[in-house]
């Protein structure tokens, strides 16, 4: 493609050098250190959101079946529903009743058997 | 497709790599070197903005509309040039010596022109200039080769 008519056409559209300021460098590459810390940031924010739900999630996840057989028969079912009720009607605070783990024993534990029951899981 | 997403080392020598053509094309095509230095911010800023980018060609054929389509701005905002084809203000002869050249080069519609600058001006390869304007291969041969025939003397 490189003839003497394309160096001629070179030479006379050769772009004319223009003189940058160094105080317009200098502002082009703060911004592009700056860009780069900017992109940090969210990463750092993304997995500080993460490890909070991690431990939310294992804060107040769902009490393990084991912990549901309140009867101690190897199976969880209306039984353990039934049991835990008057137990709740009994007023037990003991910790090994409070099944869902949010610090009191009452209807919303018998709830979380009775759910785990009808789930299609 | 390449992937351009570089560190800020890597922003930074992007910069000092393309800075001097960017300058000077954005003089060429705006004809005042105010202007110029204003669309050499205006482009990195945007850059360092966007990244990290998919590119098609290379850096310069992504560079490349985003500096044409500031210098129209900026000369639509100054009306310091004379309009020419189309609905591009675009000066194209800053920095060029009067002569019988610069008439030729006038002379040619200014898709062509604009192929012509890009690749004897700034030595862009023939795929870089599709890249540059999204238009296919076989355009820019066409476009050359009108070109070159209408500057033949």
């Amino acid at each position: 493609m490189t003839d003497e008519r394309d160096v001629d056409l070179q030479r006379a559209l050769a772009l004319s050098a223009v003189p940058v300021p160094p105080e317009i460098d200098a502002r082009i590459l703060d911004a592009a250190g700056r860009r780069r810390a900017r992109r940090r940031w969210p990463l750092a924010a993304a997995g500080a959101l993460m490890a909070a739900a991690t431990a939310l999630f294992f804060a107040f996840r769902p009490a393990p079946a084991q912990a549901r057989d309140v009867n101690h028969d190897g199976r969880v079912d209306v039984l353990d529903a039934y049991r835990l009720a008057r137990a709740v009607e009994a007023g037990e605070t003991a910790p090994r009743w409070d099944l869902n783990r949010d610090g009191r024993v009452d209807r919303a534990d018998v709830d979380g058997i009775m759910t785990a029951l009808v789930s299609l899981q | 497709m390449a992937r351009f997403d570089p560190d800020a080392a890597g922003l930074a020598a992007a910069y000092r790599e393309h800075r001097d053509w960017v300058v000077a094309l954005a003089y060429r095509m705006t004809g005042d070197r105010d202007d110029a230095l204003d669309v050499l911010q205006d482009v990195f800023l945007w850059l360092f903005g966007r990244v990290p980018v998919e590119l098609t060609g290379t850096l310069r054929s992504f560079l490349y509309p985003a500096i044409k389509h500031r210098c129209i701005d900026r000369a639509r905002r100054r009306r310091k040039v004379v309009p020419l084809r189309g609905d591009l203000e675009l000066a194209w002869d800053g920095g060029l010596e009067d002569g019988d050249f610069r008439r030729l080069l006038a002379r040619l519609p200014e898709e062509q022109r604009e192929v012509v600058t890009l690749r004897f001006a700034l030595d862009f390869q023939l795929d870089e200039i599709a890249a540059a304007l999204a238009i296919p291969l076989g355009t820019v041969k066409s476009r050359l080769h009108y070109a070159l025939v209408a500057l033949r003397p």
